[in-house]
């Protein structure tokens, strides 16, 4: 071979070993890619996985978190609880315990799923027993030691031997401190083989456990505020019992305030009629003697006895004055009648409808009752209008006036007189009753509508009277301006509305 | 730089000089790589610098002329790889704008160690194209083969100058293409 071309089959040959190592090179690059692309696959399907379990986390978190403030009650925040827990961790039965510090059982919920009836009887049986066996004082002790999710041997919380259950987690839900009571809420969840507790999802549940504390915790106040608004209702009740009882006593204290003034009013014609029917009785019997002649000799001759006899026993003075009596006796009876009849509408409070009265009307019948109390050292001036129709409750505007009245007439007690004025003012029918009383001190205008607020001694006053006129008067959308001077008079000036 | 870039320059090479030009120059230099080059490996600037130079002092030729004449069959053996709207570009102006803005972009995505000039584009016009080139190589001229090699693959007559060059102390090359 000449040398010409033994220099090109070296340089071919050196040509031909560079691109073999090239082509190394090359297949090299191609395997570190292959490799590299397969870890990524690796690591990207562990980024996968990590997602889809971060996924299930939030979604378990999430869930418990928005299902658990919608719960009604405190049973049905831990229901969802043991639920959500079994079928986020899968595998174990769960059991809730409410345990107080003398290990008694407050309340407990089992919780398990399976696809087949008879499992979870079987499940549910299994979870009976456990909870029988349960060594409730070391279970006690256990969560007082540890406030955090544990995992721990069933045997150690257990008064027997337990082969079906290996394991338990136990999530303290809460400690209540009720008085001397001391309550603990855990959740139990029991795992047969250590190869199904997932820790990972243990830790989920650890970190949903502060935010189920606090939901617990609301819920407790919640049920706890529901309880006594119950109480306070109840209490409302009462105070409304008593309130009625009080208005009743104090619609007596009026009544047995003017029982002795009627009583004399009553008394007064009563006594008078009773004279006059004694008086009567005495006329009878001299008539009867005056016509005796009649009845003993039936003729004509018996005349002259019978003039003789008219003119002896003054008949025609017994007849004008049986007339007289008669009359005054009708006239007493008519006003013991009335007066009785005033105060049966007084009594009767029963109606609560607004009808068409007439306030001049029920201001006379209130004078009426009252005006035994003004007879001595008082006088009562009037000024009322023919008849004034308002919307209102006879027998309680008749309160009201009484109430007003008397008021008046107890601020006079040296006597004074007494002005009922009712006039019309646009629409409105105006009702002044002004006395010449002590007045009201300025500092007390203000609490004189207040219930018990009163200047009279212990025992004399209830303190209502004002304050039930006062929400009568509201009844009847009427208005009430007090205006009052000390040593000269107290007015009170009431509108209603006229009613066409 | 790329294994791609070498072994289209010994392609060159050995097409206008024949194989044992690339052989006694491997011989003479004794390169870091001993001048086995894999396309997608990096290999150190250094060695392109060093073929370059041997080359112009053994052909005499002024390193400015012979890399504006690689660039031009580099452009060859680069375009099959371009993208694929690059190459449907309908002009050699729309093609050089899509340099910087997609094919490098897209070589970043391929390469992402790949170390590749920056273009900035000034003056567009119908006739004019000043193409701010930057790169640490200075290998402006390469850059200047490589745009006439794109003028005669879209049937274009450019002029190419520089107004201002990274060789001449300037901060950036400015690549004036002017289209005839």
């Amino acid at each position: 071979m000449s040398e010409e071309a033994q220099n090109k089959v070296d340089v071919l040959e050196r040509a031909l070993k560079r691109e073999r190592a090239a082509r190394k090179l090359a297949e090299m690059q191609l395997e570190n890619y292959t490799r590299e692309l397969l870890e990524q696959e690796v690591l990207n399907d562990e980024t996968r996985m990590e997602v889809e379990n971060q996924q299930t986390q939030l979604s378990f978190l999430t869930g418990l978190l928005a299902e658990t403030w919608s719960k009604p009650t405190l049973n049905k925040i831990v229901e969802n609880y043991l639920e959500r827990t079994c079928a986020f961790l899968s595998k174990p039965d769960n059991l809730f315990i409410e345990l107080d510090n003398q290990c008694n059982y407050g309340q407990f919920q089992y919780y398990t799923q399976s696809s087949t009836e008879s499992e979870i009887n079987e499940h549910l049986q299994l979870l009976k027993s456990f909870l029988a066996q349960l060594d409730r004082e070391k279970l006690y002790d256990l969560l007082q030691q540890e406030q955090e999710t544990q995992l721990i041997d069933t045997n150690e919380i257990s008064n027997e031997t337990q082969d079906f259950y290996q394991f338990c987690v136990m999530v303290p839900l809460y400690t209540l401190a009720l008085e001397d009571k001391k309550t603990v809420g855990v959740a139990v969840l029991l795992y047969q083989d250590q190869q199904d507790i997932n820790i990972t999802k243990l830790q989920t549940l650890e970190s949903s456990r502060s935010m189920l504390s606090i939901a617990i915790e609301r819920k407790r106040a919640e049920e706890e505020l529901q309880q006594q608004l119950i109480n306070l209702e109840e209490t409302n009740k009462v105070l409304e019992q008593t309130q009625l009882q009080l208005v009743g006593q104090e619609k007596l204290a009026s009544l047995g305030f003017l029982a002795a003034g009627v009583a004399h009013e009553i008394n007064n014609p009563v006594g008078f009629v009773l004279s006059n029917l004694d008086t009567m009785a005495d006329y009878i019997k001299d008539i009867k003697s005056a016509l005796q002649p009649l009845a003993d000799e039936p003729s004509s001759t018996s005349l002259p006895q019978l003039s003789k006899n008219y003119e002896e026993y003054e008949l025609p003075f017994l007849f004008e004055d049986s007339d007289e009596i008669l009359k005054s006796s009708v006239e007493g009876l008519e006003r013991v009648k009335a007066i009785v009849a005033d105060l049966s509408t007084f009594s009767r409070m029963e109606n609560d409808e607004l009808e068409p009265i007439d306030v001049t009307k029920v201001i006379n019948k209130s004078l009426n009752m009252v005006s035994n109390e003004f007879k001595y050292k008082h006088h009562i001036e009037t000024d009322l209008l023919e008849s004034a129709t308002i919307l209102g409750i006879e027998s309680k505007l008749q309160q009201v006036f009484i109430n007003l009245f008397v008021n008046a007439k107890q601020a006079m007690a040296e006597g004074g007189t007494l002005y009922v004025r009712c006039y019309r003012e646009r629409t409105k029918i105006m009702v002044r009753v002004k006395d010449e009383g002590k007045g009201i001190p300025h500092e007390n205008i203000k609490e004189i509508f207040t219930p018990f607020f009163t200047t009279k001694a212990p025992g004399e006053g209830t303190g209502l009277g004002l304050s039930i006129s006062y929400s009568i008067l509201q009844q009847h959308n009427a208005k009430v301006e007090v205006l009052s001077e000390p040593n000269k008079g107290t007015e009170f000036v009431i509108s209603f509305f006229e009613f066409f | 730089m790329k294994g791609s870039v070498f072994n289209a320059l010994q392609e060159f090479v050995e097409t206008n000089h024949g194989l044992e030009a690339w052989d006694t120059m491997l011989n003479t230099l004794d390169l870091p790589s001993q001048g086995i080059y894999t396309s997608s490996i990096k290999y150190d600037d250094s060695e392109m610098f060093s073929i370059v130079t041997y080359y112009c002092e053994a052909l005499n030729v002024p390193a400015s002329d012979l890399l504006r004449t690689f660039g031009e069959f580099l452009f060859s053996k680069l375009m099959p790889m371009a993208p694929s709207e690059a190459k449907k570009a309908p002009s050699l102006h729309a093609f050089l704008y899509m340099v910087d803005n997609l094919i490098h972009v897209e070589v970043k995505k391929i390469y992402a160690d790949s170390n590749l000039p920056e273009f900035d584009y000034k003056d567009q016009s119908d006739q004019h194209l000043t193409m701010i080139y930057n790169s640490e190589r200075k290998l402006c001229h390469l850059s200047e083969g490589l745009i006439l090699g794109a003028a005669k693959h879209f049937g274009e007559e450019v002029s190419i100058s520089q107004s201002k060059c990274l060789h001449e102390g300037d901060d950036a090359c400015h690549i004036e293409v002017r289209f005839l």
